[in-house]
């Protein structure tokens, strides 16, 4: 085994073992740092598929932003730390949830076994920044502004909203 | 086991996305909810990469998707956390069950 | 048609929002009519832009599309026309919204350009060829939506509701990026061809990403059984983003899904039309029966919004049913014209309907600071004669009872899935047809209690004294009558034929 087979199966360690401790995890605070792994075993695989910008941006957006503004999040509802924790979920709704999980697990992945991919012999990755940058200015560059938009003023929305006032009518 | 193909990354992938599915659908807590989102997003995006990078590496178009969902995916985190927030401080809770006076 | 053009509503859609997010945003509290103002002149442009890009469409003879932007926008009539129809519910919701963003404790500058998004994410749905730019589309919508239904930020209920809408949209929207991904990778594309050839190709695949794409789909337009968030969120919401998210986002929605399965047509993709037929027999019967229940007019319109979305399932089931090998195509193809016809006008008769009705109860509900259960509109005709007008011409609407726009609607939709029937013979489309007139009948229940309750308990004791009515707002609701009435005869007055609503959406309503 080469050096990128084992990084390979750490990744890949890295990104689903956490991933079924999330489901497991009773603790919300430790749920959240599962997520963080998680995540950073994606970002591992994205470097080895050769998507190192991708890999970048992954660790920049989900764990230097969105881990941080859930861990905020977290913090600042965590005084009661008991109703924090796993709700009594009936048996049933919980069963259904396991099933329908199961199921799309089982699909997902006879679908990955039966189907026959398209798969290019695996050539060389060149750096991918240029190419993301140069597709999202030309190509893609209404979605591109249309989203900025949307982060900016989803953004001023959230603020306003998590301002609570008691409602004076 | 042989050399790291597409294979291999659709299944990490099946498999975070039904995981993301089970937290979703089994927990109460928004935010673990939320988290079980994320995975799933993951998920997907990780497909996309692989089918970029072992279906059409000459494209980027998998790859530009993907930013995307990263900035939709911190959209919705910030409007979710905004909501929760909200409702903590009215409530002191962010299970989804006991957030429920609209039922008469 | 330079690719500019095809852009420009959602240009000035984004520029209007942040123009008002500049320019009000230092004046937080209070009353402040400028930013609805600006908003709805904002659509209005938008509105008008669109056509413009219409015109030059129908003056290039032959060409019945124009695509652009590296195939993300494909400006067809189709889309135009449905783009339209969310651009004037933008429209009338910015205006209506004004007199009730006064009242609850929301005058806030941040309302409008939410909504401007939201309909740029809505204009972006429909008129595109894309995969990615359909999801880009349905997820700006979704965002700004989540906010919008909480805006109420000091009511509980708003933000349960923005909550509710949350958990049951991002989980749909990890469907459909789920489906996307599986579709890309069997067919290397995200344009509607990529997924004709996946569908074509028969593999078990590409049905687990049609699945996938539906689910998620039955989840956005509240299709039963996917529809158990729809009440609490339609009844939490803010009664004016309530009939903006029962209108324009069932507009956008049919249109992107019809949009997929006019793809799959003729692909063999119609064993997936078993499943769409149980999911329109189900939302039907679930949607007017639970509708029969209620006690909140809110709730009641929640309702009764599934049912109508059952009803219009029906379109693109008959689009699916396409059949490729049938030695007269031309018969085929008319079916697909008629049943996206008769969808895009349903889908205006309703829009128009349901903005009158949530307008009226906005009213009402910022007048007498009250609920909008079945008692607050005890008696309405004495105390909000206006309101009263308005809400009685939108529940008959909405029941489908000739002069009115909603009639004509089921009239052409049922028409259409009937002549199906009659080509194919299928068994389904007749039960179809069956249980969409059996639950229209029932619909009727519900819709005239309203009406009787308006008209028929006179309150006891003397009427309070209630604050006096804007000029500007009773001349929308009369505006809005009077569009829904002409809509009923608007064939006669349009040249007739399945060329009327086209035309007319296309001069502007």
């Amino acid at each position: 085994m080469d050096w990128s087979t084992i990084m390979w199966w750490v990744m890949a360690a890295v990104t689903v073992i956490p991933a079924v401790m999330i489901v497991l995890s009773k603790d919300i605070v430790r749920l959240a740092f599962w997520l963080l792994a998680s995540l950073t075993g994606v970002a591992g695989l994205y470097i080895l598929l050769g998507a190192d910008f991708l890999g970048f941006t992954q660790v920049l957006v989900y764990i230097g932003g969105i881990m941080v503004l859930i861990l905020f999040g977290i913090m600042m509802t965590n005084r009661d730390a008991v109703l924090m924790r796993r709700g009594e979920t009936t048996g049933g709704a919980m069963l259904t949830g396991v099933v329908i999980a199961a199921a799309t697990a089982l699909a997902l992945l006879k679908v990955v076994k039966d189907t026959k991919w398209k798969e290019a012999a695996p050539v060389e990755m060149p750096a991918t920044t240029a190419r993301v940058g140069e597709a999202l200015l030309t190509d893609y560059v209404l979605p591109f502004e249309l989203v900025s938009v949307l982060l900016l003023i989803v953004l001023c929305g959230a603020a306003y909203i998590a301002r609570r006032r008691p409602e004076e009518t | 086991m042989g050399p790291i193909g597409l294979t291999h990354y659709l299944v990490v992938a099946a498999l975070m996305f039904a995981l993301g599915v089970a937290v979703v659908l089994t927990r109460r807590n928004a935010i673990a909810v939320l988290c079980g989102l994320e995975l799933m997003l993951n998920a997907a995006a990780l497909n996309f990469v692989a089918f970029n990078r072992f279906g059409s590496p000459e494209r980027m178009d998998g790859q530009v998707f993907t930013v995307f969902i990263m900035t939709l995916a911190a959209a919705e985190a910030a409007t979710i956390l905004a909501i929760v927030l909200n409702i903590y401080h009215s409530m002191n809770t962010v299970r989804v069950d006991e957030v429920d006076s609209m039922k008469e | 048609m330079s690719d500019l053009s095809l852009a420009m509503p959602v240009i000035l859609l984004t520029t209007g929002a942040i123009a008002v997010l500049l320019l009000f945003s230092k004046k937080r509290e209070g009353a402040n009519p400028y930013p609805p103002a600006v908003g709805a002149a904002t659509a209005a442009a938008a509105l008008v832009s669109l056509q413009i890009t219409l015109g030059k469409l129908t003056s290039v003879a032959g060409a019945g599309s124009s695509t652009g932007l590296g195939g993300f926008m494909t400006v067809d009539r189709f889309g135009v026309a449905a783009a339209t129809i969310c651009l004037v519910a933008t429209l009338l919701t910015a205006l209506l919204a004004t007199d009730w963003l006064k009242k609850a404790d929301a005058n806030n500058p941040e309302f409008i350009p939410v909504l401007l998004i939201a309909a740029a994410g809505m204009v972006v749905m429909t008129t595109t060829g894309n995969l990615v730019g359909m999801f880009l589309g349905i997820e700006i919508m979704s965002v700004s939506l989540y906010i919008l239904s909480a805006f109420r930020r000091g009511n509980l209920r708003s933000i349960e509701s923005g909550l509710k809408y949350f958990l049951a949209g991002a989980f749909a929207s990890g469907l459909f990026l789920m489906g996307i991904a599986l579709n890309y990778g069997v067919s290397g594309g995200f344009d509607m061809a990529s997924l004709a050839t996946a569908s074509a190709s028969g593999t078990m695949v590409s049905k687990v990403a049609l699945i996938l794409l539906l689910c998620g789909f039955a989840f956005k337009l509240s299709l039963a059984p996917f529809h158990q968030w729809a009440a609490d969120v339609y009844e939490g919401a803010p009664t004016p983003v309530t009939g903006f998210m029962s209108t324009a986002v069932k507009v956008a929605g049919f249109t992107a899904f019809t949009r997929i399965v006019l793809a799959l047509s003729g692909t063999g993709g119609s064993w997936l039309s078993g499943a769409m037929v149980w999911l329109a027999l189900l939302t039907m019967i679930v949607g007017n029966l639970g509708a029969l229940a209620q006690t909140s007019v809110k709730r009641m319109l929640a309702y009764s919004s599934i049912g109508h979305a059952g009803y219009l399932m029906m379109a693109p089931i008959v689009v699916l049913s396409y059949n490729a090998a049938s030695p007269n195509l031309g018969v085929e193809s008319r079916a697909i014209f008629l049943s996206t016809d008769a969808m895009i006008f349903y889908l205006a008769a309703y829009a128009l309907t349901n903005l009158l009705a949530f307008g009226s109860l906005a009213f009402i509900e910022t007048r007498e600071g009250k609920g909008l259960d079945m008692d607050a509109i005890g008696g309405l005709r004495w105390r909000h004669p206006v309101a009263a007008v308005g809400l009685l011409i939108a529940m008959l609407s909405l029941a489908g009872v000739p002069p009115t726009a909603g009639f004509l609607g089921k009239f052409r939709l049922f028409g259409a899935v009937l002549d199906r029937a009659s080509v194919t013979g299928e068994t389904a489309f007749y039960a179809l047809i069956a249980v969409a007139v059996l639950t229209s009948l029932v619909s009727l229940g519900y819709y005239l209690r309203v009406i009787m309750r308006m008209t028929m308990h006179e309150p006891e004791g003397e009427a309070p004294v209630l604050p006096p009515f804007s000029p500007a707002w009773r001349v929308l609701i009369a505006v809005l009558v009077v569009a829904i009435i002409v809509l009923g005869f608007a064939p006669s007055f349009l040249g007739g034929g399945v060329e009327g609503v086209m035309s007319f959406l296309r001069t502007g309503i």
